[in-house]
């Protein structure tokens, strides 16, 4: 079973707008030339990791540190890229192309449901995000100042809004599903708080997590 | 400038990197159940981890604006299932919570 990844793509699409609308705002007010914030939006393709690399730069931090930091961060798409592999159906798609827009929520949408995932479905999905993301920067960067203050900060939750649209429909499905959902939060929150840096932290505990569940049939049947 | 140049070459590097090595290397070995399984977890407890706890803190730091957004986030997921309403109503709900003083 698959949805539909047109459907699944506009709706990451409208996500991630208004989330790089935000990043282009942010991008803007620390002084970046508008075709370094666009550049970030168009090679890195990762939200967390480039608001991370613009309050880093704005800090005065040195490059080898904010890639470093990147590494951390973005490892967590090891074990996403992981899980997706035995699952993808489909050949006539170069995996060099499909890698390049595993993000949270395309890994999320598309594998959060149970069974193959069709490779033109996943690219479809991919490009309609990566078309959002790219589209939402330069908007951002463009309307930098004229959103009013308010919306400005509130755009903080949207990236979190888009994880509760895509956690909740599976959950209402599966409920058991909740369980191990909850307990990697909790050990993710445990890690940070013994000071592991974030990127590391959600390594550890999506992995952890996964990993304990997965020692009976019970936690992953569908 | 070239450092912000290095920044992006460097970030896109180590961001694709890990998205691509496993789709690519093969492995010879088939997997076993426990690692499957294991695989066959790992979207929900992504989700999960990436909610909890940033998510609690993702406006201003607050714990109480960013439920409210969370709440909203949930409702609004719950009734409507459309991820883009999810996204502007839960951003409208933090909007309004600021605007009413929260």
């Amino acid at each position: 079973m698959q949805r539909d990844p047109v459907a699944t793509g506009l709706a990451i699409l409208f996500g991630y707008f208004s989330i790089a609308v935000a990043f282009g705002v942010a991008g803007r007010s620390v002084g970046l030339p508008a075709v370094a914030v666009a550049s970030f939006s168009i090679f890195v393709f990762a939200g967390a990791s480039q608001f991370m690399a613009v309050t880093l730069l704005a800090q005065g931090a040195g490059a080898f540190s904010i890639i470093l930091a990147t590494l951390v961060l973005n490892s967590r798409h090891l074990v996403m890229s992981m899980s997706l592999r035995g699952r993808l159906s489909g050949e006539r798609i170069p995996r060099t192309v499909l890698a390049f827009g595993i993000t949270d929520e395309v890994f999320g949408a598309t594998a959060t449901i149970p069974g193959e995932i069709e490779e033109r479905a996943l690219l479809t999905t991919e490009a309609l995000a990566y078309a959002g993301w790219v589209g939402g920067t330069v908007a951002g960067f463009v309307a930098g100042g004229f959103l009013p203050e308010v919306v400005e900060r509130s755009m903080g939750i949207a990236l979190y809004a888009m994880f509760v649209a895509l956690i909740v429909p599976p959950v209402l499905r599966f409920p058991r599903y909740a369980v191990p959902a909850i307990a990697a939060g909790a050990i993710n929150w445990a890690l940070q708080g013994v000071g592991l840096p974030v990127g590391f932290a959600l390594l550890g505990s999506i992995a952890s997590t996964a990993a304990l569940f997965a020692i009976g049939p019970k936690w992953s049947e569908t | 400038m070239t450092n912000v140049v290095l920044v992006i070459a460097g970030m896109t590097a180590v961001t694709y990197l890990p998205r691509l090595i496993p789709l690519v290397v093969s492995t010879r070995r088939r997997l076993g159940h426990w690692e499957q399984r294991a695989l066959r977890l790992v979207p929900i407890t992504a989700v999960g981890a990436l909610l909890i706890p940033d998510g609690l803190t993702s406006v201003d730091s607050r714990l109480d604006l960013s439920a409210i957004g969370l709440v909203a986030a949930i409702a609004i997921t719950v009734v409507l299932r459309q991820p883009f309403l999810v996204v502007v109503g839960s951003v409208a709900a933090v909007s309004l919570a600021i605007v009413l003083g929260v």
